[in-house]
């Protein structure tokens, strides 16, 4: 176009405008407006030169319709809105019009005619060329993705047969039935077997039954529900080909149709045995004993809750606590790692000897066993199963060469029938463990009822002794020791003497046992020395009267108390001079040690050091039990100047003495003895005047008794000494 | 089309309309098959789905664009549907040659059609993916080949979260791409709303249940929270025509019927 046709140029290009927005809401185009309009442009100008040339053509405008189709001006309505665009662009147009007033106006609109239709014949032929093409390409992309599926689909079948095959996980393919279809390697080694054989068994066969019914189960459940795949909780077991178990976690799934028809049942068997066994070692560590295998306290406790728990009233059992005599000298003179060996072999001759029982062994600590025994009709009775433990532990076992026997001491508790506390069995079955110990080694014994009843009475007692103690309930009494020739008071004893509200007063000795279940022993017969000790120091105080010597008799705790000697004169002071202390003779062990084969028992050669010292400080020893000749052997061994004579013997003459009596005759030989080694002998417990005549009869030379002197507390003892008339000499 | 295949295998379906095959057809494209062109015929009724879509086209063109003035030359265009006209790497290439493009979708014939009509291009490709799996996207050996995470990238959900439903967490989706993103890197979304024309969308919502994808339109708030974690540029989120148009006059009168929220936003 040239510069002087400006004027219809704006025309053109307002035509051109509304033609760019025409199709802009026709058809979408990738490209900017002003893209576009610049092309829109070009074609409008190119149309009208079309029109106005002398050789006229439809070409130019055949080929603006192809370009329109190519520039994706293909909305619906793009092709129409273009023809009135253009129909009234060019019957509008100044220069068009002059032409045709020069070559006809027929002639003109002929053209715009023939050129709008070219332009609609090329646009349809290239948007029906283009659509052939776009609908060969989205066949292409079908048959593309069809083929892609169909390798896709390839590969994954060849990916699923390499995971099948190379799976450490064991898969098994079956059908709804359980049938094997398809079995890999992995879990033919699971369960020891080719996976080859497997393929027709059924999947509930390669199971432990008790977990088959539970995998079938979990299979229908999937295939009801129509879920497609879940996992298993509970481990289960697979039976192997050598009769082990091997445990695993399992995954199962269904596999459907295209319509959701279940057709197979997928099971992936992960092989946790390892895991299984792990947990199950760590679980058998906490319930066992780590040295001897054996089950420990807490898996015999609930071993023995679960058997007397169940209300079985025909099910008996026998229940044995088990502990070894002097196994601490084997620890400590052959060294840990016998006793070691030693326990170990002990636990395995245990586990032999019962091995046809129903029986659990365990092993509580140290050198404590215990046995549940489960009786069955057949059933060794307790006396032989207590006896054959002795004699299986006495065959000795040689380690490292040397030979070690044990024996054990055995407490039996038997229960038929009924629910019981487990505990209160084992605690019945421990106190008589304790009870046939303090017998000695090798000892065994049934639970007593009564005995038992008597010992749980004995403990409440000693564990209120300190509140007791500490109310005053317990306090001192004192009675005299009186000379027999002239009834002259020589001694006064100090005792213990606990005015019990429910139980009356309990005596010195009993207050002493007692002390002693509790460790109380020591503290309150330090007291009781302080406390008499005072007393002692008034009575020498005291005009008119003669005072006489304290006498107390020691617990054996207190005898073999290291610190005797320190105790006693920090209680007494000065006052020693004037103590008579009764030792028991059993304290003392044997007087001449050589002929014992465990050596010297240390404990009682120091006690022995302390009396020596005692008796050093003025303290007079009153050797108290007498009972029989050995026991001279310590008059000999220690500085003793006085006997008692033992209440056991007493009581053979008492309350009379008997004619014919051995005791009774050989007494006065005793006494004679006695005297010859140079004590004087002191008898207790003389309540009549006839008993009274007889021991002096037979040498005794001093009593105690209520016939006597009556036992006085503190405040009345010098009332009562006043009575009494004073010694012709000195002796005591 | 007219010959049926003996056997078409799973994942490649042509007797239920494919979202991206409806899109084709409304643009005017020849890449699609009668159940395709009844459905858009219903959708037709329903809503004025050409305008939709035309709307929706330019708005990915002139978000590509943008992206590429902001400097980004690397493109991840999730669900990108049948390659019609003005396909993003079209767009990208044509400002700056340099512009890699990966295209994911999820249907098989689209991501088909793509390979045909990506052959050749060294930057663009096409894998077939759920776009609900943004790590195996993000790590496959194409994204490894086309992708530098380190460097910014323009993400395109361009018309694709409304067919996430709520039950897949379209939220957490995006999160996670996010998340892989460096920053300054954008993020173009569209998306259904119903806001606009509740009632006409409620019977497109109807229509595309029965094809292979059913849509979630989702209102202003629901759409703005995608953008969790991005800075909107201007204008923010606003309907498809109002976002940064060539000129004023294209917004139209009524910039409500193209019935998708479309916005831009940079990650922190």
């Amino acid at each position: 176009m040239t510069t002087e046709q400006a004027p219809t140029g704006l025309s053109r290009a307002g035509f051109a405008l509304e033609w760019v927005a025409a199709l802009g809401t026709s058809a979408y185009v990738a490209a900017s407006r002003d893209a576009v309009a610049n092309l829109l442009r070009g074609m409008l100008d190119d149309l009208f030169d079309a029109a106005a040339a002398e050789a006229f053509s439809t070409a130019p405008a055949v080929g603006i319709g192809r370009g329109l189709v190519a520039e994706h001006f293909t909305g619906e309505e793009s092709l129409s809105r273009t023809i009135e665009v253009l129909g009234r662009a060019l019957l509008a147009d100044d220069e068009l019009r002059g032409i045709a007033q020069r070559r006809g106006v027929q002639r003109m609109t002929e053209r715009v005619v023939a050129l709008l239709g070219g332009l609609a014949a090329g646009y349809a032929a290239a948007l029906r060329a283009t659509t052939l093409d776009q609908q060969e390409t989205v066949k292409q992309a079908l048959l593309k993705a069809s083929r892609d599926a169909e390798r896709e689909l390839r590969m994954s079948e060849v990916r699923f047969r390499e995971l099948f095959a190379s799976s450490a996980v064991g898969i098994a393919i079956s059908d709804l039935d359980g049938k094997l279809l398809e079995v890999n390697e992995a879990l033919g080694e699971i369960v020891g077997r080719p996976a080859i054989e497997l393929v027709g068994l059924s999947l509930q066969e390669l199971f432990h039954p008790d977990d088959a019914a539970q995998l079938a189960g979990a299979h229908q459940r999937l295939v009801d529900a129509e879920l497609s795949r879940r996992r298993l909780e509970p481990r289960l077991r697979l039976m192997c080909a050598d009769g082990d178990v091997a445990w695993a976690h399992l995954a199962i799934s269904v596999l459907r149709d295209s319509e959701g028809r279940p057709t197979r049942q997928v099971t992936m068997v992960d092989d946790v045995t390892a895991l299984h066994l792990l947990g199950e070692r760590l679980n058998h560590q906490s319930l066992h004993d780590a040295l001897t295998g054996l089950p420990n306290q807490v898996y015999f406790l609930s071993r023995l809750e679960s058997v007397v728990g169940r209300a079985n009233p025909t099910a008996a059992i026998a229940l044995f606590k088990i502990d070894l005599d002097g196994f601490t000298v084997v620890n400590e003179g052959l060294g840990r790692r016998v006793g070691d060996q030693l326990l170990r072999s002990v636990a395995a001759r245990l586990l032999a000897m019962l091995a046809d029982e129903k029986a659990t062994v365990a092993r509580f600590g140290d050198d404590e066993f215990a046995i549940l025994l489960e009786r069955t009709p057949t059933s060794p009775d307790v006396a032989a199963v207590a006896a054959r433990i002795n004699s299986e532990l006495a065959e000795p076992v040689f380690i490292g060469g040397a030979g070690v026997a044990v024996s054990a001491c055995i407490g039996v508790v038997e229960h038929r029938g009924g629910a019981i506390d487990p505990a209160e069995l084992l605690r019945a079955a421990e106190a008589t463990l304790r009870r046939v110990k303090s017998g000695g080694t090798r000892q065994w014994g049934c639970y007593d009822q009564h005995r038992d009843a008597d010992q749980r009475a004995r403990s409440r007692l000693a564990a209120a002794m300190a509140g007791a103690w500490e109310s005053g309930e317990i306090g001192l009494e004192y009675q005299p020791l009186v000379r027999l020739a002239d009834r002259a008071v020589l001694a006064v004893e100090a005792r213990l003497r606990w005015d019990h509200p429910k139980h009356g007063p309990l005596k010195h000795r009993t207050c002493l046992e007692l002390a002693a279940e509790t460790g109380l022993v020591l503290p309150m017969g330090e007291w009781l020395l302080r406390t008499a000790g005072e007393q002692l120091a008034g009575w020498h105080a005291a005009p008119h009267v003669a005072a006489p010597s304290l006498h107390v008799d020691l617990a054996a705790q207190q005898a073999l108390d290291p610190d005797l000697v320190s105790v006693v004169r920090g209680a007494l002071g000065a006052g020693v001079a004037d103590l008579r202390l009764g030792v028991p003779v059993r304290v003392l062990g044997g007087a001449s040690d050589a002929g014992l084969e465990a050596g010297p028992d240390p404990a009682a050669v120091e006690a022995r050091d302390g009396l020596r010292a005692l008796a050093d400080l003025g303290v007079t020893l009153v050797l108290v039990e007498y009972g029989g000749i050995a026991d001279l052997a310590h008059l000999e061994d220690l500085p003793v100047r006085a006997l008692r004579v033992a209440e056991e013997l007493r009581w053979h003459v008492t309350p009379r003495p008997y004619r014919g009596s051995l005791v009774a005759k050989a007494i006065p030989d005793l006494l004679a003895l006695a005297h010859s080694c140079g004590a004087t002998v002191a008898v207790g417990g003389l309540d009549t005047e006839e008993q009274v005549a007889w021991w002096r009869s037979v040498g005794a030379d001093i009593g105690q008794g209520c016939c006597l002197a009556p036992a006085v507390p503190a405040a009345g003892v010098l009332p009562l000494l006043v009575s009494f008339p004073l010694p012709t000499d000195h002796e005591r | 089309m007219q010959e049926k295949l003996a056997w078409i295998p799973e994942g490649v379906n042509v007797d239920v309309p494919s979202s991206a095959r409806i899109y084709d057809y409304v643009l005017g494209g020849g890449h699609n098959f009668a159940p395709d062109r009844q459905a858009a015929e219903r959708l037709l009724q329903a809503v004025p789905a050409r305008q939709m879509a035309r709307l929706n086209r330019g708005f990915l063109r002139r978000a590509v664009l943008f992206m590429v003035d902001s400097g980004i030359r690397q493109f991840l265009d999730l669900g990108s549907g049948i390659p019609t006209v003005g396909n993003v790497h079209e767009v990208a290439q044509q400002a700056d040659p340099s512009c890699r493009v990966l295209y994911v979708d999820i249907e098989a014939i689209a991501v088909a059609h793509s390979h045909l009509l990506l052959a050749g291009n060294d930057g663009a490709s096409v894998i077939r993916a759920d776009l609900r799996n943004p790590e195996m996207i993000l790590d496959s050996p194409e994204a490894h080949r086309l992708l530098d995470l380190d460097q910014p990238l323009g993400l395109l959900m361009v018309g694709v979260m409304q067919f996430i439903p709520d039950s897949d967490d379209p939220s957490g989706v995006v999160r996670r791409y996010r998340d892989r993103l460096a920053s300054g890197s954008d993020l173009a979304m569209s998306h259904f709303t119903p806001d606009g024309m509740p009632e006409e969308m409620a019977r497109a919502v109807e229509v595309f249940k029965t094809t292979q994808e059913p849509a979630y339109p989702r209102p202003y708030d629901q759409v703005l929270r995608f953008f969790d974690g991005f800075d909107l540029v201007e204008p923010g989120l606003v309907y498809t025509a109002q976002w940064r148009p060539e000129f004023p006059e294209d917004v139209g009168d009524n910039p409500h019927h193209s019935n998708l929220y479309a916005a831009v936003g940079r990650k922190r």
